[in-house]
């Protein structure tokens, strides 16, 4: 019991380091999980979420124990931890393989990692300026939006390539929807207003055609999520959204029934996959450092199991230019 | 005395038994006057003595 | 219908009694039903409040900043309990906004966002009615056809953004219902299994008394006044009383009867009596009369012997009438002496004859010790007939006991002797003349007696007791002269 005591106040030491900008009372419950200590602005209904919460302190609790003990260089241990921030470009509530990717990080950076999780991407680019976080995983959008701020770390393989799409999603029930003009005076559910696929793309879509996406849907909302706007369509709550590939493809294959309630009508053209990124003040050696770790992730088997998880392959060095088609369309928007 | 001055003054209302009675007193000798009323009786010994009177009722 | 209150107590006492019971038991069943049913829709709209309250404070940011996905999420939560789960989980929630129209909902399809509620249809257009006067700060309760609804204010510091709707499908409480129910109405066929044979049993102990009472009445009225009802009813509540009044009322009845009967009886051995004395008085003078005459035709002489011998027969028939009318003329007022103790000796003397023959033993058994003022004859002829009958009727080898009492003011006497008992029907006609039950006898005997025994100004009674009969003559009698 002892030692579950300590356990706690380390894990709420780790919480104190993540929680900037957290305003909600609720964190106290997930403080086991730095990456998860925004949880308390999704209240959820019921107890077993509260025990099952309860449940990942213990685990992180004992996690961090078994890590402390078992690390091979306690000088390592003690080195100011890699702050990751992490945002919906993937489906983000694969918590199991998250802390197991985080613990494979420790383990080849040889130091301390954090996952900083972030809601929506303003946040998340927040965080990354402040320097309150020291790499992230964004949307293309913000890289491009935020040009110069940050520098590009590695690009995510997936498919064998470097890049995504965007989906028009529609409910299964509606047969008749061709294309994204025909959702007029509907809702509209869109990712995040940093997001590209799930935002950018289809109003980009919408001002080619010659229409104005502030007035062409009846309502519009952000789920701050690529996954919750696949849930969003699929429940009727919106008659369209728009998602990246990547994550509704994912969910086709771990949670095949609420993919199978939407139909994708369109694909856009391919964007360049979201990128992770580093501040611009980060030490050269830790730059250099998970850039090594994530190009040769794929070439062990932990890495390649944890990238299956991810549905991914792997990770490239990438190059800005792969997001030229999303400057552009920032520009036409910015040109109006 | 006398058989004319001894007489039987008998009282009987019964027809048949003062006809029998007196049949008898004859009979034994004896005179016999019969009276099947008491009052004729008392009448007839006012007018004359008699030494017994016989009555039946 | 009339048929039904026709029938006898014994099935409607019991009949009316169930019918009671179970429109008593069905009355208590269904109040304890609406009351299960108003509790638990009063459960619903409860815990339906509560849970409306506690995600309206959660809905209430969301709304603020317009996150519809927020609120969604919010509202949707109570709806993705496991199935199984036994708690009542609503059917749909609404969020609505300040002008009624949805927010979100968490049946998209039937409630799609920015609508107006009253165009869902339904029980909204009502609903929306209801609302629209409901105060500002008020949980509002509407029952629907189908469902039920309950809605409270999304509202903070006293800023009130919308409503919350919260609705339940009706059908989500009546298995409860039903099971609340079934459990009542198998309590209700308890107490039903366990009450009705009571009352059928207390209703037929009732009504068993009552209606052997009813059969007995209508046998008296049939002029058959029976004893009271066999029933056995001990108790002292109008039932009983009335019992006890009939036995009291049939009583009365019997000594009536009784009394009617003896009186009738005595009134008519007393005209007998007295047509038989004119009848006697009237043959005796003319008697005399023949038998004087015939005394005279037999004295005057010089009869031949067939006259003498017609003369001889007719005077023997006359002999034999004139004792029978002897018999008959009781004559009471003639002067006695008093009987008295030796009178009983000389009793058993003369009887001994008899008693010998019929080899029947004669006991005496008496306390006179000085004698009564009774006329010595007349009593004398009471008991030599009494006793001669005795013999007669007694078996053989058998006892005549004969009881004489002196009490105050009385003289009581009784015979007893076993043997034929007297039959029913002489018994009725026991004291009239010519009423013998002996194949030998004038049939006068007891006529005698018991014209000797009325002159006295007493009673006799015979009497069959088992194997015995009894004859007991009360004779009135003052001190002795």
């Amino acid at each position: 019991m002892k030692n579950h005591e300590n356990s706690r106040t380390e894990s709420a030491r780790w919480a104190w380091n993540g929680a900037v900008g957290t305003e909600n009372g609720c964190r106290a419950r997930s403080a086991g999980l730095p990456w998860r200590n925004k949880t308390g602005k999704k209240l959820i209904w019921g107890y077993e979420l509260v025990t099952a919460t309860r449940m990942k302190t213990w685990i992180a609790a004992v996690l961090v124990l078994l890590f402390g003990a078992l690390a091979p260089d306690a000088g390592a241990a003690h080195q100011a931890p890699v702050r990751i921030g992490l945002t919906a470009t993937f489906p983000n509530d694969q918590y199991r393989a998250l802390e197991e990717w985080r613990r494979y990080l420790e383990r080849r950076l040889e130091r301390p990692v954090e996952f900083v999780r972030r809601d929506s991407y303003a946040e998340a680019m927040d965080l990354l300026r402040l320097q309150k976080i020291d790499f992230a995983w964004v949307c293309e959008y913000p890289f491009v939006f935020f040009k110069g701020q940050m520098k590009l770390l590695a690009i995510p393989l997936y498919r064998g390539r470097p890049y995504y799409q965007s989906y028009l999603i529609v409910p299964a029930g509606d047969r008749s929807t061709r294309s994204i003009t025909q959702l007029e005076g509907t809702v509209f559910a869109y990712a995040d207003p940093y997001s590209n696929t799930g935002y950018l793309s289809p109003r980009f879509d919408l001002q080619q055609a010659g229409y104005d996406p502030q007035q062409f849907f009846r309502k519009t909302i952000f789920t701050w999520s690529h996954r919750k706007t696949v849930e969003a369509v699929a429940s009727g709550l919106a008659q369209g959204g728009a998602v990246s590939s990547h994550v509704w493809e994912t969910l086709s294959t771990v949670k095949p029934e609420l993919t199978a309630a939407t139909r994708v009508v369109t694909t856009s053209a391919e964007f360049g996959f979201p990128p992770f990124v580093a501040r611009t003040g980060i030490g050269a050696a830790v730059f250099d450092d998970l850039q090594r770790v994530l190009l040769t992730m794929s070439e062990d088997e932990d890495g390649r199991r944890l990238l299956r998880h991810l549905n991914l392959d792997g990770f490239m060095r990438g190059d800005p230019a792969l997001y030229d088609r999303v400057d552009s369309m920032i520009r036409s928007f910015s040109a109006q | 005395m006398t058989v004319n001055t001894l007489r039987i003054c008998l009282v009987e209302d019964d027809e048949l038994m003062g006809e029998a009675l007196s049949e008898r007193f004859e009979m034994e000798g004896l005179a016999c006057d019969w009276h099947p009323r008491g009052k004729d009786a008392l009448l007839a010994l006012q007018r004359r003595r008699l030494c017994c009177q016989a009555t039946r009722c | 219908m009339r048929r039904w209150f026709d029938l006898s107590f014994r099935y409607k006492v019991p009949l009316w009694g169930s019918a009671l019971i179970v429109i008593a038991a069905l009355a208590v069943s269904a109040a304890f039903m609406a009351q299960a049913y108003d509790d638990l829709r009063r459960d619903l709209v409860d815990s339906s409040a509560s849970l409306g309250r506690a995600l309206a404070r959660n809905v209430f940011p969301a709304m603020l900043n317009d996150e519809v996905w927020r609120a969604f999420e919010i509202i949707r939560a109570p709806l993705s309990a496991t199935p199984g789960d036994s708690t009542v989980q609503p059917e749909i929630l609404l969020a609505l906004d300040q002008r009624q129209q949805v927010f979100v909902a968490t049946d998209p399809v039937a409630a799609p966002l920015s609508i107006q509620m009253s165009e869902i249809g339904g029980d909204y257009p009502a609903l929306a009615r209801q609302l629209a006067t409901a105060p500002e700060t008020a949980t509002v309760e509407h029952i629907g056809e189908q469902h039920l609804y309950v809605a409270v204010p999304i509202a903070d510091d006293g800023m009130r953004l919308g409503t919350l709707v919260v609705v339940h499908s009706k059908d989500v409480f009546l298995p409860r219902f039903w099971s609340v129910a079934q459990r009542g109405a198998l309590t209700g066929l308890l107490v039903l299994a366990l009450l009705l044979p009571i009352n059928w049993y207390w209703g037929r102990r009732m009504a068993g008394p009552l209606v052997d009472l009813a059969r007995s009445i209508d046998s008296v009225s049939e002029g058959v006044p029976h004893t009271p009802p066999p029933t056995d009813y001990p108790y002292r509540d109008e039932l009983g009383r009335l019992f006890d009044a009939y036995g009291l009322m049939v009583r009365t009845l019997q000594d009536k009867n009784r009394l009617e009967k003896e009186m009738i009886r005595s009134e008519r051995l007393a005209a007998i009596g007295r047509l038989s004395a004119g009848v006697a008085h009237e043959i005796n003078n003319p008697l005399g009369g023949m038998l004087v005459a015939l005394d005279n035709f037999k004295r005057r002489g010089g009869h031949d012997q067939r006259t003498l011998k017609t003369v001889a027969m007719i005077e023997r028939g006359l002999s034999q009438i004139r004792d029978t009318v002897g018999a008959m003329l009781v004559e009471a007022k003639v002067k006695s002496r008093d009987f008295g103790p030796q009178d009983l000796d000389d009793l058993v003397t003369l009887l001994a004859a008899e008693a010998r023959k019929r080899k029947v033993t004669i006991d005496i058994d008496s306390n006179l010790s000085e004698e009564v003022p009774l006329p010595a004859t007349l009593l004398r002829q009471i008991l030599m007939n009494l006793l001669l009958n005795a013999i007669q009727a007694s078996d053989p080898s058998a006892e005549v006991h004969c009881t004489v009492r002196r009490t105050d003011g009385a003289v009581v006497v009784e015979t007893f002797n076993t043997g034929r008992p007297i039959p029913e029907e002489v018994m009725s006609h026991l004291f009239e003349p010519f009423a013998t039950g002996k194949e030998n006898g004038s049939g006068l005997g007891l006529w005698v007696t018991y014209q000797i025994v009325s002159q006295l100004g007493g009673q006799i009674v015979a009497e069959r007791l088992e194997e015995t009969t009894r004859f007991r003559v009360v004779l009135p009698a003052g001190e002795s002269a």
